[in-house]
């Protein structure tokens, strides 16, 4: 139940940030309720929804036949897509992919390949052609936060993708070699500045109430994607604190899809 | 058609199991999203629909508003995962662009505009699994979600999908009776029979299209009751909203 | 919960019990037979939407938040529903800055499509949150009871309009006031639901 004008949600949330406190009584670096379901899809060769908060995001893998990219002749093909649905916010509209979900799509596309945590070599096949992963993305319902919440559905969904059997270059859809291969987990965390004040997983309200944000993607051991957004500005001090936090925070997510391959 | 002959029907029975007069299992749910006005989900075999309405609200641009009733915005889209076979493209195509049209046409039949003057009312369809009656099933979703958000109407409404497999007319079709049948043929109705809905292709005679009708006509009572369950359901405990799936594994 | 004395309305079925509020957008007459046109439910000969959108008409008790001036003629106001509210700058007294919170009285609907607001008392600065409009009979109970509670056990000042918007005081335990709103949004078909807020407030 928020307050529906932008300027008054604004103040409220500072007024409280000064008070040390948010709207729905986290901590500065909780995140929101989290939910996580996955295989659902019997369509797609890997489906997973996620939920942060009210903040939904539908991911499902497919996988196509391709010819490998000139300048990476022997590696097969990762392409992350996004969609930002009318019906997940009133701020939606229908047409052609706006600033922001392409914004989205790319970030959560640069942890995941650069995390490099798919062995694209492995999806050469013997005749020069390689398989494509197609990543979509969806988002259902806009709540604040939507990277981190893209970036969960989007890793649990590989998580749980199954690679498909290719014969003759032609791929067997209902057969299968085994789970897709991951040497690691990627996800993102997301901090919001309002007021010099900095914290983890902003509700809609709060980013309205922001000044800016910084999204770090996480591996294991490295930082491998990093995005600010928003017009206003970070101190370096603030931004090697949420490097910090990126990789304490890491763990309150990775609970949530530790277990997807049991 | 495809070069692929298909035996739809063993020993005179349909290849599911089903009679030739009984629907796949459905699922309805009202309430999923929380920004939308009103959202419901849909389970119709295989498909699986989610749909958000919004409105009655201001028309932007304005000079596109009716000064004598609401506009509807009806769109139909498919996630491009919702196919076996293939990884589909984003965005509208023809066939998207014809579906979200003929719904619209259906919904202006029930939905009152007449009491919103110079406003538009949204309504989106997203195709997330497709298994054949993919439109059937997100005009029922679509009904449900206006229910969800109270947009007055002046008669629930369903519909079916009847074909012809094996020279024999059934309800429901499924992907494959769909695709190698000879005729599918959705329909969707109100309760007191007014048909806002139709189309056909394939080959049925005049005696078929008859019987297909009279079956339809039929089948949505059990369609109707499951649509007064789910509202039933709604109310039977404290409303939440949320998106829930079957076979699935839950976190 | 939904009991046997209590039974599920859809859109098309016959109404017969009384109809207790304007029945505009939720029923129609044809041929002298009543029909609903929204789901409600029929409890103790009586008919109660349960979902419906707000129909403004005049005499209508609103909360709203200018967001906008028309040069010459007076301020937008967003109503939380299809038209915009206007209030007319002539014979008005007080000044409305954008995002100024009001409590007004729905004058007229224009064919143009603006609600004419009048009687126009600008609050000070708290919030504003939005419920269904079906909701609000249920939040202010019968003979205000419900509201009453509210406002007597979490000490904070409460305007509510017939549009959906609630204006809330900044003093007083204002998050409790929110959960209490909240829970009679999601339970509001329940019966006991007074008793049950009162024992949630008085903890």
């Amino acid at each position: 139940m928020e307050d529906v004008h932008k300027k008054i949600r604004k103040s409220y949330v500072e007024f409280l940030l000064e008070k040390n406190e948010r709207m729905d009584g986290r901590d500065f670096f909780e995140f929101r309720e989290i939910s996580l379901e996955y295989g659902m899809i019997g369509t797609a060769e890997g489906s997973a929804i996620a939920k942060i908060g009210k903040t939904t995001v539908i991911a499902g893998v497919k996988f196509e036949i391709s010819e490998p990219f000139p300048s990476d002749p022997e590696k097969g093909i990762l392409i992350t897509n996004a969609e930002f649905l009318p019906l997940a916010s009133e701020s939606f509209d229908l047409g052609p992919p706006t600033e922001k979900s392409i914004e989205f799509s790319r970030v959560i596309d640069r942890g995941i390949r650069h995390g490099e945590i798919i062995p694209l070599e492995k999806f050469l096949l013997d005749d020069g052609k390689a398989l494509a992963l197609f990543l979509d993305l969806y988002v259902l319902d806009y709540g604040g936060n939507l990277i981190d919440t893209g970036s969960l559905a989007a890793m649990a969904a590989l998580l749980n993708t199954k690679l498909p059997k290719v014969e003759d270059s032609v791929i067997l859809r209902d057969e299968y070699q085994g789970p897709l291969e991951l040497r690691d987990i990627v996800v993102t965390t997301t901090f919001a500045k309002i007021k010099d004040r900095l914290i983890l997983d902003p509700s809609l309200e709060e980013e309205d109430a922001a000044d800016c944000f910084l999204t770090i993607g996480t591996s294991s051991n490295y930082m491998v994607s990093a995005q600010k957004t928003g017009s206003g500005t970070f101190k370096k001090e603030e931004v090697l604190e949420l490097v910090d936090k990126a990789f304490e925070k890491r763990k309150d997510l990775l609970k949530y899809l530790n277990n997807i391959r049991d | 058609m495809d070069e692929k002959k298909v035996e739809l029907l063993k020993d005179g029975k349909r290849i599911s199991g089903r009679a030739f007069d009984e629907l796949r299992e459905v699922k309805i749910k009202l309430g999923v999203l929380d920004e939308a006005d009103g959202s419901s989900y849909i389970e119709w075999g295989n498909n699986k629909v989610i749909v958000g309405v919004y409105g009655p609200k201001e028309v932007i641009p304005r000079h596109m508003e009716n000064p004598s009733k609401a506009i509807l915005k009806c769109n139909y889209s498919m996630v491009t995962f919702c196919s076996k076979e293939e990884h589909g493209k984003m965005g509208p195509n023809r066939r998207s662009v014809e579906l979200s049209k003929v719904i619209r046409e259906a919904l202006e039949g029930i939905v009152e505009t007449n009491l919103f003057p110079r406003t538009q009312i949204e309504i989106y369809m997203v195709v997330l699994e497709a298994d054949a009656g993919t439109r059937i099933a997100s005009f029922l979703g679509a009904v449900a979600a206006l229910l969800d958000a109270g947009i007055p109407i002046k008669d629930i409404a369903v519909g079916i999908a009847a074909g012809k497999v094996g020279g024999k007319v059934v309800v429901d079709l499924d992907k494959d009776e769909d695709n190698f049948g000879e005729a599918d043929f959705p329909v969707a109705l109100t309760r007191t029979g007014d048909i806002l809905l139709l189309q056909m292709d394939g080959k049925l005679t005049k005696e078929e299209v008859e019987e297909a009708l009279g079956l339809i006509f039929e089948k949505s009572e059990v369609l109707l009751s499951k649509l007064r369950e789910a509202v039933e359901e709604k109310y039977s405990k404290e409303v939440v909203k949320e998106l829930k799936f079957s076979n699935k594994i839950i976190k | 919960m939904l009991d046997e004395k209590t039974r599920i309305v859809l859109p098309g079925d016959v109404i017969r019990e009384k109809v207790n509020r304007n029945e505009a957008g939720i029923v129609r007459e044809e041929n002298n037979t009543k029909y609903a046109m929204v789901v409600g439910m029929v409890r103790e000969g009586k008919f109660i939407p349960l979902e419906h959108v707000y129909v403004p008409k005049p005499g209508d008790p609103v909360v709203g938040v200018v967001s906008g001036e028309r040069r010459g003629i007076g301020y937008v106001v967003d109503l939380n529903t299809y038209y915009p509210g206007l209030i007319l700058s002539r014979g008005l007294r007080i000044k409305l800055p954008l995002s100024s919170q009001i409590f007004a009285k729905v004058a007229r609907i224009e064919s143009g499509g603006n609600i004419v607001l009048t009687d126009v008392k600008r609050l000070p600065m708290g919030r504003v949150v939005d419920v269904p409009a079906a909701k609000v009979p249920r939040i202010i109970g019968r003979d205000m009871a419900m509201l009453k509670i509210i406002k007597e056990k979490t000490g904070v000042d409460i305007y509510l309009g017939f549009n959906g918007y609630i204006w809330l005081g900044r003093r007083g335990d204002v998050a409790k006031a929110i959960k209490a709103i909240k829970a009679i949004v999601s339970k509001a078909h329940i019966k006991g639901l007074t008793d049950e807020i009162t024992e949630m407030l008085s903890k």
